[in-house]
């Protein structure tokens, strides 16, 4: 076929692929944050823990007091050590017309978004966001919230620089 | 037909007033319609309903005196190459549109409207929130001559823009074709045809709501009269069930016939080289202006009453230029056959007949659906069963092979085309269903996997797009990352604008 496009295959050979890339991890101080976030998360736990065990009377019978305490330290270890698997399972990759995000410890995910379907993005930074220097890239779609992409732990400089290729790439696109 | 100078300011027809506090009125009953029957059936005497009067008179002159307010606060004008209005009793707003950003002027009529003959005019645009640029009444010969002086100036900012005049003043002049337009037989057929389970749960949630707000004061007087017409007495429930189930399955029936006949009568549906316009209803005549371009899904469905009269019930999904999503998709609660396959033509043309890779989820998910709508369930309710000796649990239990089946057919049904520019997915076992995408279109795509997928080697596939999502589950994760590889590149080197 004499085409302008070669690639008339459905799927066509060779097509560079989004799960092969080199993706790029997050900051070392998002794991920090993340751990911070999930000890409060136990420290919540513990207090309604003990508020119910207190309105039901059980604060002083040792076998609920044990076993409530055994099963919130249970629950507290695993959450701090599924803080690493978050950090780790969280990373991005950038080409020259798309930005892909992985993340998810149960569910694992891979989502792309192609630059030119870029609605517009900013740059959030939450209480502990601040507190670490670190600042929230978002990437918003027409595709509804499900297809946006929030792009947490990265340095102040990190994010701007990002935003900032975004920027320009998605207006390039226009002219 | 006289030009008007639309850059001097311009009031609403005064029907306007009388629009907006009926909107009020519509807003309150919405809110508070549970407590009119407590009004109407109450039994605490004088004195509520004098409260519930004095309410009545206070709300209606707040609302008669904001209304006519707000009539001589709203100014709409063009200006500038912009539509401006400036309107508010409270809050003053001044806002201007720039006009090469209108996608339509929608004209709409209400009960009121069509009493006075004037419209109400949308003027939608992609950014606009809501119903900012709305011009509650206006007379007709007004609104039609607003429109073309938007949808002309439009033109010609755009033609300066591209300087593609030829095509514009195409545009301008193009002609509609009448596809189709419902008879009154049709109609009464589209309304025997419609999910008439879904109206008898909206129904079933509407009595309860009643019966809780009002308690059983108006059902024991319901109950009384039915034993004594009877003369049996209703003391078990079955007899019960056998009265009010047949009464309830007519309600619910004759509901969906008149809101089907009541939102569908005298529809008509036009086919233009830009889209489609659809007109129709009788107590709130609306139309809207679906544009090929702006389409990102078609779905169609047809439930098994449907299919033996060969109808279908088809929505085109627009891109929504806010959170009124709901609003953006064109409706249309029965076609033909063969007017479904001209709409389907005009707006997917030739790409219909392109070849496709046609696949199916992996076997494995009829087990995975198995396990968690028939037997985990079962499972609690054997548990139930034996704890409470609430024996009528096992029934459940005891429809697993009919479950098992149910999934089975369902994972038949379950299909996706994948072609170089559309991805049609096909499923649904009672009520069949279709969801066509046109793949540069999509706006992201994700592959997720849980861990029971992630053992098996397979991945589910998420497509969104601006208006409506698609979702592959469980197929093979090298096939996922090829679907996903592939929608990603076909939409970026697409120079086409997706909206």
């Amino acid at each position: 076929m004499t085409d302008i496009f070669s690639n008339d295959q459905i799927y066509p050979d060779g097509l560079p692929a989004a799960h092969e890339l080199d993706y790029e991890g997050l900051d070392r101080r998002h794991l920090t944050q993340l751990r911070i976030g999930f000890v409060i998360l136990a420290l919540v736990m513990l207090i309604v823990l003990l508020i119910s065990l207190a309105t039901s009377g059980g604060l002083f019978k040792i076998k609920y007091f044990a076993g409530g305490l055994g099963i919130w330290l249970v629950l507290s270890i695993l959450l701090l050590l599924c803080a690493r698997l978050v950090y780790k399972r969280r990373s991005f990759a950038v080409r020259r017309h798309d930005i892909s995000y992985k993340s998810g410890v149960l569910i694992t995910r891979l989502i792309t978004i192609p630059f030119h379907r870029i609605q517009h993005c900013d740059i959030s930074r939450s209480l502990t966001d601040q507190y670490f220097d670190l600042s929230k890239l978002n990437i918003y779609t027409a595709g509804g919230s499900s297809s946006d992409i929030t792009i947490p732990g990265l340095s102040m400089e990190a994010a701007d620089k990002l935003k900032a290729y975004i920027l320009s790439t998605s207006t390039d696109e226009e002219e | 037909m006289a030009t008007r100078d639309w850059s001097i300011s311009q009031r609403q027809s005064k029907v306007a007033i009388l629009v907006k506090i009926s909107d009020f009125a519509k807003g309150l009953l919405r809110q508070f319609w549970v407590f009119i029957p407590l009004i109407l059936f109450g039994r605490d005497g004088i004195r509520t309903e004098l409260a519930f009067l004095l309410l009545f008179l206070f709300f209606g002159s707040f609302s008669l005196i904001l209304s006519i307010i707000g009539y001589y606060r709203f100014y709409f004008s063009i200006e500038n190459g912009e539509f401006r209005i400036r309107k508010g009793v409270l809050k003053k707003v001044d806002i201007n549109l720039p006009i090469e950003r209108i996608q339509s002027v929608n004209f709409q009529q209400g009960p009121i409207h069509q009493l006075f003959g004037v419209v109400g005019v949308e003027i939608d645009s992609a950014g606009a929130k809501g119903k900012e640029f709305e011009i509650a009444a206006l007379d007709k010969a007004s609104a039609e001559a607003l429109k073309i002086a938007l949808l002309e100036e439009r033109s010609e900012l755009l033609a300066e823009k591209s300087g593609d005049v030829e095509s514009v003043a195409l545009v301008q002049k193009e002609e509609r074709q009448l596809l189709f337009q419902h008879s009154m037989w049709d109609l009464f057929k589209i309304g025997i045809s419609q999910n008439h389970l879904r109206t008898a749960g909206i129904l079933l949630a509407f009595v309860f709501g009643l019966y809780e707000n009002i308690a059983s004061m108006l059902f024991d007087d319901f109950f009384d009269g039915v034993e004594k017409v009877l003369g049996v007495e209703l003391e078990s429930i079955w007899m019960t069930i056998l009265i009010v189930l047949p009464l309830f399955l007519i309600a619910s029936f004759l509901v969906t016939l008149v809101r089907t006949v009541l939102s569908e009568f005298n529809l008509r549906f036009w086919m233009s080289p830009r889209g489609f316009t659809l007109q129709g209803g009788l107590i709130n005549r609306k139309q809207t202006v679906a544009l090929l371009k702006k389409i990102q899904t078609v779905r169609w469905s047809a439930n098994p009453i449907q299919r033996t009269m060969g109808f279908f019930s088809l929505r085109l999904n627009q891109a929504a230029s806010s959170e009124v999503a709901a609003s953006k998709s064109t409706k249309i609660a029965g076609v033909y056959g063969h007017q479904l396959d001209s709409i389907m033509q005009h707006t997917y043309g030739a790409l219909l007949d392109d070849e496709v890779i046609s696949a199916k989820p992996d076997r494995r998910l009829i087990y995975r659906r198995f396990l968690f709508l028939g037997i985990l369930p079962s499972l609690a309710a054997i548990f139930l069963a034996i704890f409470t000796q609430a024996y009528h649990y096992l029934v459940l239990p005891a429809l697993l092979p009919l479950i098992y089946w149910i999934q089975l057919r369902w994972w038949q049904r379950f299909r996706y085309d994948v072609g170089r520019d559309l991805l049609q997915v096909y499923r649904g076992f009672i009520t069949h269903k279709a969801t066509i995408l046109e793949i540069f279109k999509v706006q992201a795509v994700q592959i997720s996997q849980t861990p029971y997928q992630r053992r098996k080697d397979l991945a589910s596939v998420h497509i969104y797009s601006a208006s409506g999502n698609v979702t592959l589950p469980y197929i093979e994760l090298s096939e996922a990352q090829r679907v996903h590889d592939t929608i990603v590149y076909r939409a970026e080197v697409s120079d086409d604008s997706w909206m």
